[in-house]
């Protein structure tokens, strides 16, 4: 392996630098139909769980198909959705902050093709490399930290446990059945967010907002073994 | 043949969510095979024994990682994580294993082209492994040698006009929902601004001069979807200050139960059947300020009243709209549990205008307000929250030069922090005991 020269010179490290030029402008990552109804889109709608559709004023209609991904996502992966994205979507896609992966297309009979490519693909160990789902009144995907992977504090590992938990919680990620939507986090250590945060949509009545608690502490008592201590209560004043 | 034996780990390959370690194990053999004929400039086994290395930690129950001192590409302080394994004869592919962030575009939108020159520079140059993405937002690239980070720099910044993101003691990555792009709640354009803001301060970004990280997060509505307000020292969240725009059509259509209305969007439409939509219990019943009335088929909300929760909003998204003088709350100090445990961010602004014109004016004087007088002030390893919690909100205030308004109160006659100065009083604090005592006796 021969080390192959971008032309960058560690003797001269400022010749032809190119620095603080930030992000890539989204403009150029718009697919047409977003670029054209931004800032005009009247209302949308969860056609089922994973689907949704965006009607703009215009009477454009945006489809969306929102599938499940681990946070770790190798090259070879990437280059899939690439591929599904430039089958079906004209070489756009999304992803969300919730570690989802979005695939947009402008017409409803492009939608059932799409669905049926996204279910048929596997990995080899036999799980989902696409699953449908993660939107409306049910359980979305974990956002987490390292944890094994890569962290040097960690005290748990986060992908694993993920994993684990989103076997357990994924009937409920392809449905709609809770009273809301609900969020789980997952943290290595203290350093982040610590577990999780029920984001249910404002106004929601309290006997409804006491059973996503108590699904909560199910579910915290099941991933409790996982988890590191949690911090000590304090509001000492310094 | 893998090249270590995973019997842990392979038991996180059953189960229907999809697998990491079925995916690295896949990226381990397509790197050994090499079909594409890459000169990697890294150990062409660095998947393998990082499969191998997590087994290790899977064993021992913890990390087998350390901290990697000062790595980084010349100028910059921040964009690479120095990563170095602490078992490296056993697993020499990734003794060396550093992260480069890799600052996303607003909305995380991509082209295909872009993301396949990506994963070609990792492949060639890194271990083709990812986040996609970080807290942050950034695109993670997980694990590559020294001697590649100049280089990546260079490919990322010369031929994909791209550059790194933040990590370390400085401005991180500021990340958005996707806003007004494909929402039509969102008060402001999130994706402009974040990008404003990142290319405003890309010095901040780059090159650690503050106590400690800071986080900007950008909601584009009340309803908090990238969750800025527990996440980031200063949140944006979109929202109104005329009223919201009901059409009485529409919410006849919802209170008729016609299927083209589906209540709440349809976010209910699983397995279990919730009945009949019901305007009453479900939206007029829930609005936490009791501002909204429905008579004679007319629904009437007493705006002054509403606290815009997008309670209503949500449940009725095509009769009800945002109101049309749209702009920004600031809410500034959330952070994550440690020292004095999880706080949520504090509203700092109630309203301010999003004005691309001005190049947002009214927005960056606050934020260089606040990093003037927490770079001043704050302790090493101090987040803004914690700053405001020693030297209270009243200060915060005073240095960002903003009235104290009813909405800082968070709970009445419980948070009294706003005192008075000397100043601000007749006659300061000096007091003539003897005149007073002639009107007042012992």
């Amino acid at each position: 392996m021969a080390f192959i020269s971008t032309g960058y010179d560690p003797a001269k490290p400022m010749e032809n630098r190119i620095t603080d030029i930030g992000p890539k402008d989204y403009n150029d990552f718009y697919p047409p139909v977003i670029a054209k109804n931004k800032g005009k889109w009247s209302h949308h709608e969860i056609l089922e769980p994973g689907v949704l559709v965006h009607v703009g004023d215009s009477g454009d209609e945006l489809y969306t198909v929102r599938v499940g991904g681990a946070r770790i996502m190798s090259t070879g992966h990437i280059n899939e959705i690439c591929d599904i994205a430039d089958k079906h979507c004209n070489g756009y896609v999304r992803f969300t902050t919730r570690n989802n992966i979005e695939f947009m297309v402008d017409s409803k009979d492009k939608v059932e093709p799409l669905k049926n490519d996204l279910k048929s693909r596997k990995f080899a160990g036999g799980s989902f490399k696409f699953p449908i789902g993660g939107t409306g009144a049910g359980v979305t995907n974990i956002v987490h930290t390292q944890g094994w992977i890569h962290c040097h504090t960690p005290a748990t590992d986060a992908s694993g446990t993920v994993k684990a938990a989103m076997d357990a919680l994924f009937t409920d990620f392809q449905d709609m059945r809770l009273p809301a939507q609900l969020r789980v986090s997952m943290a290595c250590c203290l350093n982040m967010w610590f577990i999780a945060l029920i984001s249910p949509s404002s106004g929601i009545t309290e006997n409804r907002r006491c059973w996503i608690m108590n699904t909560l502490i199910r579910f915290v008592k099941f991933l409790w073994p996982f988890l590191p201590a949690p911090p000590l209560p304090s509001n000492r004043q310094r | 043949m893998a090249k270590h034996e995973t019997p842990l780990l392979d038991q996180l390959e059953s189960g229907p969510w999809p697998s990491f370690v079925s995916d690295l194990k896949a990226q381990a053999e397509k790197r050994a095979k090499n079909a594409e004929g890459v000169e990697f400039q890294i150990p062409q086994d660095c998947v393998a024994d990082l499969l191998g290395v997590l087994e290790l930690s899977y064993k021992h129950g913890r990390t087998h990682w350390k901290h990697g001192g000062i790595v980084g590409v010349f100028g910059y302080g921040g964009g690479v994580i120095g990563r170095y394994c602490d078992q490296p004869k056993l697993f020499p592919g990734v003794e060396h294993f550093h992260t480069m962030r890799v600052n996303q575009p607003s909305g995380k939108y991509y082209t295909t082209d872009y993301l396949r020159s990506l994963t070609k520079l990792w492949d060639l140059r890194g271990s083709g492994v990812t986040n996609m993405h970080g807290a942050t937002g950034d695109i993670i690239l997980l694990g590559t040698t020294t001697p590649q980070l100049e280089e990546v720099f260079w490919t990322l910044t010369h031929d994909m006009n791209q550059d790194l993101g933040g990590s370390g003691s400085n401005l991180r990555t500021p990340a958005d929902c996707l806003g007004q792009s494909r929402c039509e709640y969102a008060c402001y354009d999130t994706n402009a601004l974040v990008y404003f803001l990142t290319n405003q301060y890309q010095d901040e970004l780059h090159r650690p001069a503050f106590p400690y990280k800071f986080k900007f997060k950008l909601d584009g509505c009340p309803n908090c979807c990238v969750a800025s307000i527990a996440r980031s020292d200063m949140s944006f969240i979109g929202t109104w200050r005329d009223d919201i725009r009901i059409n009485q059509d529409a919410v006849n259509k919802y209170v008729e139960n016609d299927p083209k209305y589906p209540a709440n969007a349809g976010a209910f439409r699983g397995s279990r059947d919730w009945g009949k939509f019901d305007l009453e219990k479900e939206v007029l019943g829930l609005c936490p300020t009791k501002c909204m009335k429905f008579e004679n088929k007319k629904l009437s909300i007493d705006n002054a009243n509403c606290t815009r929760c997008m309670h209503c909003i949500n449940v009725m998204p095509r009769a009800l709209k945002i109101g049309k003088d749209t702009g920004l709350s600031i809410l500034v100090g959330a952070k994550a549990p440690i020292l004095d445990g999880a706080q949520m961010g504090s509203l700092l602004v109630p309203f301010v205008e999003v004005n691309p014109d001005n190049d947002y004016e009214a927005i960056t004087s606050v934020i260089e307000n606040v990093w003037d007088w927490w770079m001043e002030e704050g302790k090493n390893r101090e987040r803004l929250g914690e700053l405001i919690m020693r030297q209270g909100f009243q200060k915060l205030l005073e240095v960002t030069g903003i009235e104290a308004k009813p909405q800082h109160v968070s709970y009445p006659r419980t948070n009294p922090y706003i005192f008075w100065k000397e100043d601000e009083v007749t006659g300061g604090w000096e007091r003539d005991v003897d005149e007073y005592r002639k009107h007042h006796l012992r």
